[in-house]
């Protein structure tokens, strides 16, 4: 009975996914990343890139996608797909940009998380 | 305080009846015609759709009617995205926002020889510690050391020369 005690189990509840085509460790949904936080560069770069985009769209640089498309010299496909990480919800983008939380799945997956209505969106994008 | 106001607009979740509004004028734009759909454009945004993408006009007129009920992202949010957009555009304000792929881990050490006096850096979270001192980049702690300008990265040996 007294060598049950002897053992400690230690339990750390990581997750495993597909990132990017990566198998990558995630850390619990409730988990805050604090001093040693690591922002994920390519999701900033991408999402920093999309806002500009949609501030040029908006100060009337560009009337269509087409336009902003061939001014960036990127395939039009590509950039109204990327350009959506400026529409995801507010939540999910400050979570993003100024919690520097990395997010469950792939670039692809979050420019299709635009499409779900905002309550929905945390869910989807942060697992 | 003009953005008080907005900032006060509810969250999803908080009022029922505006989520169910709100629900149910996104699931009304499914069942829309693009024409429909570029009239309400006309009617959220006063001037002519972009384009007769359907998937385009559903997210922007949807994300609007959000904006409108639930207020669109806060004062740190924006500032933040604005700033990242200015890094990509390469209009430089400051540190930068986005990590340089290029750094190592937070809390390595860097030891270089120089003249026979070994330096140590400690990369931070934004920037580098080196004797006490802070510095943003590693560029600036190499001349510092040396007195010169040198690319910080070659000088910690963190690029490898090309042709090695």
């Amino acid at each position: 009975m007294t060598q049950a005690s002897d053992t400690i189990r230690v339990l750390i509840p990581l997750k495993v996914r597909k990132k990017n085509g990566r198998p990558k460790l995630l850390p619990p949904v409730d988990y805050r990343p604090s001093e040693d936080r690591a922002p994920d560069p390519h999701v900033l770069r991408a999402i920093g890139r999309a806002w500009s985009w949609r501030r040029r769209m908006e100060a009337g640089e560009f009337a269509t996608v087409h336009d902003l498309a061939k001014a960036v010299g990127l395939a039009e496909r590509h950039v109204s797909r990327q350009l959506r990480l400026a529409y995801l919800s507010p939540t999910v983008l400050k979570r993003l940009t100024c919690g520097r939380e990395s997010p469950a799945v792939s670039l692809m997956s979050l420019v299709e998380a635009t499409a779900a209505p905002w309550p929905e969106q945390a869910k989807q994008v942060f697992g | 305080m003009k953005h008080d106001k907005r900032m006060m607009a509810q969250a999803p979740g908080m009022n029922a009846e505006v989520d169910r509004t709100v629900l149910a004028r996104l699931t009304a734009l499914k069942a829309k015609s693009v024409r429909e759909l570029k009239a309400d454009w006309q009617a959220l945004f006063g001037g002519g759709a972009p384009n007769n993408s359907r998937a385009f006009l559903e997210l922007r007129i949807g994300h609007r009617i959000q904006e409108l009920a639930y207020g669109g992202p806060d004062r740190d949010t924006r500032r933040m995205l604005d700033l990242l957009a200015d890094e990509i555009e390469g209009i430089g304000r400051g540190k930068n926002q986005i990590v340089d792929p290029r750094n190592p881990v937070v809390g390595t050490r860097l030891v270089r020889e120089w003249n026979g006096i070994e330096h140590t850096v400690t990369v931070m979270n934004d920037g580098f510690e080196w004797q006490g001192r802070r510095f943003r980049s590693l560029s600036a702690v190499a001349r510092e050391i040396t007195g010169t300008r040198w690319n910080g990265y070659r000088f910690f040996g963190l690029r490898e020369r090309e042709g090695a």
